[in-house]
Formats: C-alpha cells, sequence, structure tokens
C-alpha cells in the first residue's frame, strides 16, 4: 500500500519534470541536458526567498519563476546559437549542468537543505499515513499535468506546439515560428521542472548534485514512453514513479539504488524495443 | 552543415601524405609537435626544481591520454561518449582492489588487469550502444557511468563509497615502472641523490617520467592510428554512416574496436593514475571528469588527437597550478574551477566549434594536414 499510495505521488512529480523535457524534445529536436537544473533551480531559489523571509507562496512563485526565466536565458544565449547542432547542444546543456551545480555550490556548499512544508501535519490516505505536504505536491502536479496536456489537445496554442512537433518545416508554411515556439515550450518545460523542484523540496533534500536524478529519470521516461509521444511520456512517468517507489522501498540500501535501476530501465528499453512503449517505429 | 565543415568531404583526399602538401612529411607541424614535446618534457625536470609544477605536469599528462583515448572514439567516429570517466575509473578501481586484497600482484599485472576489465566494460557498453547516435549514445553513456559510481556506494566496504580507496600500491614499487622512471630521472638530472634534507623527492620524479613515457606510446600510438587509413575509416563513419558502409566499411567491427580501444587506453591511464596517486576515489568515476575530458577536447580540437592532448596540459595546468596562484577563490572554493571551465566551453563551442589547436596547425602546414576534419565530432548537424 504504501508503495501504490507514494508511487502516484512520486509518478506525478517525476512527469512534471519529464513532460517539459519530452516537449523540449519533439518541439525543438533539443535534447536539454540542463533540463534536471531548472529542477534544482526552482527548489533552490525557493529555498533562497523562504531564508530572505519571504511567505511561502511567494518563495514557490520565486522557484517557479526563476526556473522558466534560466529556461528563458539558456535558449536565448546557449541553445539558439548552435541550434542545429545536435551533440554541441547536448555538450552545451551539459556544461550548463554543471555550470550551475558549481554556482549553487558555491553559494549554499553542499549541505544538505530542506524547504519548510507548505502544509503541517499528517493525512492517512488509504491507511497511509502522509505528510500533507506531500499529498499537495501530489495533488498539484497533478492538476498541472491535465491542465498542460488539457492546453496541449484543445487549445490553439497547442495546436501550434504539436504542428510544431509533427513537421517543423511544414509549421513555418501555415504560418508558425518555429524558434518562438521552443523559446516559449522551453520556458514552459523549465517552469514546469522548477514547479517539481518547488513542489519536492519541503520533504526532498536539496544538495548541488540533485539535478542529476530527475534527468535521468526524465530521459528514462521519454526513453520508454517513446521520443515524441505525450500519452506515453505520462504512462511512462507512471512506471518509473513506482518503480522509484518500489525500490527504495523493498531493496536494502533502496534510495540510492534508484538511478541504477533507471539506468537498467534505459538500457533495457533501447535494447529491446527501441521505439518506447507507444512510440512510432519509423524515426 | 556550417560552411567551415564544407571542405570536410574532400579531407579524404588530402589527408593521403603527398597531395596536396606543402611541406616534407616529416616536418608537418603535427610531427614536430610529438617529437619536440616530449623532449621537452623530459628535460623540463633539469630547469624546473618547483615540484609542485612538476606535479601538476605529471596529472596533466595523465590528462592528455584520457583525452587522447576518448578523441579516438569520440572526435573520430563521432560517437560522442559523455561518460568516458567509466572507462577510466574501472582501470583504477581495478588496480586499487589488487592492492587491497592481492598485494602480491606485480603493478604491472594489475595494470593489465585494469587494462582488461575497463576493455572488457567497453564491449560491454559498445555492443548496446552500437545502434545508439547523439542523445542517446550520450544519456546512455553518461547514465553507466553514473551507474558505476552508485555501485561504490553499494559496496561500500570493497569500493569505499566517496572515500574511496587508499594505499595503492606506489608506481616507485613497479617492477619495470620503478627503474624507468629512475633510469630517467638519473638520465636528465645526473647523478642525484633521492631523499634527505637536500635530495630530490625521487617518487615526484619517477611519477613525472613513468607518465609521460606511457603518455608518449599512448599517444603515439593513437596518432599512427588516426592519422593513418584506419583513422581515415573511422572518419568516415562519422562523416555518412550510410556510405560509409556501402564502400564496404565493416562498420560494426569498426566501432566496437574503436570503443574497447579506447575503453582500453582510458583503463590503463586511469590504472596508472591510481599508482602514481595512491588513492582512488570517485573524482576517477563521476561525471564531472566525464565532462572535463570533453571540455578538454572540444577545446583542444576533438578529431585530431593532437588538439586534446594540447588541450589537457592547457586545462590541466590551470585547474592544478595557475589557477590557484591566481585568485584565493579558487583554493576556498574549488568547484569554480570546473564551473569557469564549463563556462569557457559554452564559449568556445559557440565561438570556435572547431577548438583551438587544429584551425592554426592548418594554417600552419597548409593544406593537407589531416586535422581538416578535426572538431567535425561536435559540429556535426543533425
Amino acid at each position: 500500500m504504501d508503495v501504490l499510495v507514494q508511487g502516484a505521488l512520486t509518478s506525478a512529480t517525476i512527469a512534471l519534470v519529464a513532460l517539459g523535457f519530452s516537449l523540449v524534445y519533439g518541439v525543438g529536436g533539443i535534447v536539454n541536458l540542463a533540463h534536471g537544473s531548472f529542477f534544482m533551480i526552482g527548489a533552490y531559489s525557493a529555498y533562497a526567498a523562504d531564508q530572505a523571509g519571504a511567505p511561502l507562496l511567494v518563495a514557490a512563485l520565486v522557484g517557479v519563476g526563476s526556473a522558466m526565466l534560466s529556461g528563458v536565458l539558456l535558449e536565448r544565449l546557449v541553445i539558439a546559437p548552435i541550434r542545429h547542432q545536435e551533440v554541441a547542444v547536448l555538450i552545451a546543456t551539459l556544461a550548463v549542468a554543471i555550470l550551475v551545480q558549481s554556482v549553487v555550490q558555491f553559494f549554499y556548499g553542499g549541505l544538505e537543505r530542506q524547504l519548510p512544508g507548505f502544509l503541517d501535519g499528517s493525512v492517512s490516505v488509504l491507511g497511509v499515513n502522509l505528510r500533507q505536504t506531500e499529498l499537495l505536491a501530489g495533488v498539484a502536479a497533478l492538476v498541472t499535468i491535465v491542465i498542460v496536456l488539457l492546453v496541449l489537445t484543445k487549445s490553439p496554442t497547442g495546436r501550434m506546439v504539436r504542428a510544431v512537433a509533427e513537421d517543423e518545416e511544414a509549421s513555418v508554411l501555415v504560418g508558425v515560428r518555429p524558434e518562438r515556439v521552443t523559446l516559449y515550450v522551453l520556458a514552459v518545460g523549465a517552469g514546469l521542472a522548477g514547479l517539481a523542484g518547488v513542489l519536492v523540496a519541503p520533504y526532498g533534500v536539496l544538495t548541488p548534485t540533485m539535478w542529476l536524478l530527475p534527468l535521468t529519470q526524465a530521459f528514462a521516461i521519454v526513453i520508454l514512453g517513446g521520443l515524441g509521444s505525450i500519452q506515453g511520456t505520462v504512462l511512462a512517468s507512471v512506471v518509473i514513479g513506482f518503480l522509484d517507489r518500489f525500490v527504495a522501498f523493498n531493496v536494502k540500501d533502496g534510495s540510492i539504488k534508484i538511478g541504477l535501476v533507471t539506468v537498467a530501465v534505459i538500457l533495457a528499453t533501447l535494447v529491446i524495443r527501441p521505439q518506447g512503449l507507444l512510440g512510432k517505429v519509423a524515426r | 552543415m556550417t560552411t567551415s565543415e564544407k571542405a570536410t568531404p574532400e579531407s579524404a583526399a588530402h589527408a593521403k601524405p603527398s597531395s596536396g602538401a606543402k611541406l616534407p612529411r616529416l616536418l608537418k607541424p603535427n610531427v614536430i609537435l610529438l617529437v619536440l614535446l616530449p623532449l621537452f618534457l623530459l628535460y623540463l625536470p633539469r630547469f624546473v626544481q618547483n615540484t609542485t609544477l612538476l606535479q601538476a605536469i605529471s596529472v596533466a599528462t595523465i590528462f592528455v591520454m584520457f583525452a587522447a583515448s576518448w578523441d579516438i572514439l569520440s572526435g573520430y567516429t563521432g560517437q560522442v561518449n559523455f561518460g568516458h570517466a567509466a572507462f577510466i575509473g574501472t582501470g583504477a578501481y581495478t588496480v586499487a582492489l589488487f592492492s587491497k586484497y592481492q598485494p602480491d600482484v606485480s603493478n604491472e599485472l594489475a595494470l593489465l588487469a585494469g587494462i582488461g576489465v575497463a576493455a572488457a566494460l567497453g564491449v560491454a557498453i559498445g555492443v548496446p550502444c552500437l545502434r545508439l547516435k547523439g542523445p542517446y549514445l550520450a544519456l546512455a553513456t553518461l547514465s553507466v557511468a553514473g551507474a558505476l559510481v552508485q555501485l561504490t556506494f553499494i559496496y561500500k566496504e570493497q569500493l569505499g563509497g566517496e572515500d574511496g580507496i587508499a594505499g595503492v600500491k606506489n608506481v616507485q614499487d613497479g617492477a619495470i615502472t620503478g627503474p624507468l622512471g629512475e633510469g630517467l630521472a638519473k638520465l636528465v638530472l645526473g647523478p642525484l641523490t633521492f631523499g634527505g634534507q637536500n635530495g630530490f623527492n625521487q617518487y615526484i620524479y619517477v611519477s613525472y617520467f613513468v607518465a609521460l613515457v606511457a603518455m608518449v606510446l599512448v599517444v603515439g600510438g593513437l596518432m599512427l592510428l588516426g592519422y593513418g587509413k584506419r583513422g581515415l575509416v573511422l572518419r568516415s563513419i562519422q562523416q555518412d554512416e550510410l556510405a560509409a558502409e556501402a564502400a564496404g566499411v565493416p562498420l560494426t567491427r569498426y566501432k566496437l574496436a574503436a570503443f574497447v580501444l579506447s575503453a582500453a587506453c582510458a583503463g590503463f591511464a586511469g590504472g596508472l593514475y591510481a599508482q602514481i596517486r595512491g588513492t582512488v576515489a570517485l573524482d576517477l568515476l563521476g561525471v564531472d571528469l566525464s565532462l572535463l575530458i570533453i571540455i578538454i577536447a572540444a577545446f583542444g580540437g576533438a578529431g585530431s588527437i593532437i588538439g586534446p592532448a594540447l588541450g589537457a596540459y592547457a586545462v590541466i595546468l590551470l585547474q592544478n597550478y595557475y589557477l590557484d596562484r591566481a585568485s584565493q577563490v579558487f583554493i576556498d572554493h574549488p568547484e569554480l574551477k570546473l564551473g569557469s571551465f564549463a563556462l569557457l566551453l559554452i564559449v568556445v563551442l559557440i565561438v570556435a566549434p572547431r577548438g583551438l589547436v587544429p584551425p592554426i596547425l592548418q594554417r600552419l602546414s597548409g593544406r593537407g594536414s589531416p586535422s581538416r576534419a578535426a572538431g567535425a565530432a561536435l559540429t556535426e548537424s543533425s
């Protein structure tokens, strides 16, 4: 039961990170290795704002806002000049991730930090005791995901995004500006990851290397779900989320083995079913 | 494709030794560098008594091997490896484990074992990665190295987790490396007295010379390979896999061979580094090291062997020596060094995607330098 409830919550926050990663890849063809850093920037900015005495809600907004701002800066300053050089983008974004890590380490050191909970007290869900702030994180993440999916499928903006993802050249012909769309999607994706960072900050721990696991998980999700498939991303988030908690609860020293299991999933998927669960065969 | 690479398809023709070269082959800057640089480094200790600097140079020499072994796979075939530290770390940890559990085994045998295990890992990673390209390969290699880091925590008792393993048998104790280092030291420094208050610190000099010899062997071998026919074939894989296959290149064999060779050289360098440092720790396995190698290669110019080699001296000497003397900040906050290099890498990627060394060498040698296609690994369009 623990695994079920906690797994569902973890799935929701992980999906929030993976959704942005997947959208940016689908739309811009950009694999952003600095995506995990948005998660970290969100968490640390909220922490900094809280330390400066801001109310928690404001701190949360600061977290999401600075993640979005970082997304815009990343796209404009780093990705845009080398956008069509796939490998250079990979290297540059990994360099950005390391740069952010060293800046965070410079200001906050390697110590683990934590944000106060958004809600105090605990609740019982299906017989499982949860801190209210954990439940809030799961619910908020879930609501956000539903909103994003609705925007993507129902609104004109979403149609534009999907058009670019499907065929960039054709989208230009019907009057969409792919560069613009890429920028927006990266900003929104960064914001989503930042939100996940803020939500997790009260019960996860903040360290300068906290970007790596979400990045690995997001990648595993995108591989498992199938590149460019939004439904696949959501489905795979659930798989990885439950796996995460299952390993954490049932394996000795589980919490440090999560990354290992995630890597195993990536490699197994690549060998057995490279197109992912819901991906198309032709790439 | 950017304009600078438009020239690359014809590089095949120009890379033949005779065609288009203005200088005799032996006088090409690459070859001159390969002879002069080691000679310079060999006699350097005679004039530089600063042992801290000499130690920094030894480390840089080791990093030259890290970067060159990365380059033969990633710079040449375009299979960009984001987890090269995995190979280095396997070599280093294997050597350390021998010291810990089988101290009777000789240094050289432990090194060989390190090479073997690293090469085996090269096969293990190489086979599933054969079909992967670009982002897939990047994240697969990145995450394998990350997984190895976690293994050291899971087998904390054996692998030491965060603390690593101390007490690795030293390079001085090697049956070959010890006398080799001492012999070269005597040759260069003349009759000398080790130990004592005014004597030379034997360990520093032995490490220095052994690293230098190993580097010349590894880099020389890789350059011979890279600038020869096989290097062309490897490059053709990067240019156009389908065309290469159509031209009769056994793709699978070449790619896998490049993987294994890269892994074996990295394992050797990693093992030797462990014997020089006397310890192994997570910095030999982590993402930071993998990225540092990519920084070095991109900075020097991937796909030219010599570029990353020179890049390693520049970056590592900055990191281990000059930055510490430039500002107290870097001593208090060592993490800022990697941060600055990351920043530098971003700038280099945008401003000079081919790196710094190949364009200079090309200008010096006129046309026909094999380094024409250098750097294409990082700028290959999708």
